[in-house]
Parts: C-alpha cells; structure tokens; sequence
C-alpha cells in the first residue's frame, strides 16, 4: 500500500511539474498576452493542483491534508479572479495599452476587436467611466445593452 | 532515489522553470505580460515550498507557502488596481471623492 502510494506520488508530482515547465514555455513562446495568460493559468491551477494531489498521501492525515488542499483550492480562487482581471486589464489597455490587433507577427487578426472599434461587446468593466451617480448594479444593468 | 530526494529534485525543477518564466520580466513588452511572470513566480513558489516542506517534513514551510499564495494574489490586484486607475469602475471608492 505505501508503495503504490509512493508510485501515485510520483507520478502526480511529475505531471504538476510538467504543467509547469508547459506554463513557462507558453508563457515565453505565445504570442500575444491573452494566451500567455491562458498558458499562465494552466500552471497555476493544473501544476499546483497536482502537485498538492501527489504530496496529498505523504502527510499526516488531518491536518497538514486538510491545510494542503485548502491552499490549493485558495490559489484556484485567486488565479480565477486574477485571471479575469488581467484579461480585462490586457484587452482595455492600461497605462501602456495593448494594441491587440494587428498584431506585430501578423496573420492572428481574426479574434481581436478591430482597431479603434467600441468595446461594448467586452464582458469587463467599460472602458469609459460610469457616472458617479450610478451604483455598480447599475452599471452594470447598463452595460447589458446592446450596441447602439 | 528516496521519496525526500525526489520531491526535493522536482521542488528544484519547479524552480528552474520559474526562473525560466521571469525572462517574460525583461522582454515585456507590455506591464500585463511582466506581471502574469510575477503570477507564475507565485504559484511555482508555493508549489516548490510544499515540495519542499512535505520532503524535509517541516511543517511550518507549509504555512509559508499559504502567506505566499495570499501575497502574490493581493500584488496581483494591486496591479491591476494601478494599471486602470482613470477608468476602473472599481477603483471609484478609491479615489477619494
């Protein structure tokens, strides 16, 4: 039994760190930031949570079992809700906007938003400011509406 | 090959991957693309420190690697916080009006 668990350890461990090594690679290859940041999450939640699944039957069972998966299941959490953020911070433009299309490899045009065309078909925040008036409900209420 | 070797190997692979990753840092060309290598910075670190915790059995590295997860998504939402400041919808409490 301890050596069957042994084997599943092993295996568990060198698949989170194959995730791993695929995170980086895509993270260093892709070529615009949207699917560096698709590469990027794989690591994150796949890697790490296999990681965690392979260290799973090397430590004592209640707690340090518990504490391990309770990690795992914060570091899902947060790569989500970063991943979302970041997605949207990519495709609006920050400080330094991203110019999506045309691309400076070309040829990937076909999924962007055509240069300097209204991004209200975005499911992130509106690029444009909500008046102060409006609270977030209703901001959102009034993104919901279709392009004029 | 013990078991404490192995994960100490991969723990060590993980982090020569990360350290891989962290050229996106110098090539950029966009702030996004620098952080998402300081995500991956996070998680591989927290994924080498359980490695490295469960292999020497020092069950505080565990907890190092649970602070380690909250701070890199906290510096994760700061940036994005810093990155739209002008036009964050969600960034209106935080602009002192």
């Amino acid at each position: 039994m301890k050596f069957a668990l042994d084997i599943f350890t092993i295996f568990a461990v060198m698949a989170g760190a194959f995730f791993f090594l695929a995170g980086t690679v895509g993270l260093l290859r892709f070529p615009d930031p949207l699917t560096r940041l698709h590469a990027l999450t794989k690591a994150d939640n796949l890697g790490l949570g296999l990681v965690v699944l392979g260290l799973l039957p090397q430590t004592d069972w209640p707690l340090d079992t518990i504490k391990l998966v309770a990690i795992w299941l914060f570091a899902l959490l947060a790569g989500a809700t970063v991943g979302q953020l970041m997605a949207c911070a990519a495709r609006r433009g920050g400080v330094n906007a991203v110019e999506l299309t045309p691309s400076p490899t070309g040829g990937r045009s076909g999924w962007g938003r055509p240069k300097g065309s209204e991004a209200s078909d975005l499911s992130c925040p509106h690029p444009n400011p909500a008046p102060l008036g409006d609270d977030l409900l209703g901001s959102t209420a009034s993104h919901r509406e279709p392009p004029k | 090959m013990t078991m404490p070797d192995f994960l100490l190997s991969a723990a060590a692979f993980v982090l020569v991957m990360v350290a891989l990753g962290l050229i996106r840092i110098l090539r950029g060309p966009e702030d996004v693309d620098r952080m998402m290598a300081a995500q991956l910075l996070g998680s591989g670190g927290i994924a080498a420190l359980l490695l490295f915790g469960v292999a020497t059995e020092a069950k505080a590295v565990i907890d190092v690697a649970l602070t380690l997860a909250l701070l890199a998504a906290f510096a994760s939402v700061a940036f994005v916080q810093g990155i739209s400041q002008p036009d964050c919808d969600d960034s209106k409490e935080t602009r002192g009006e």
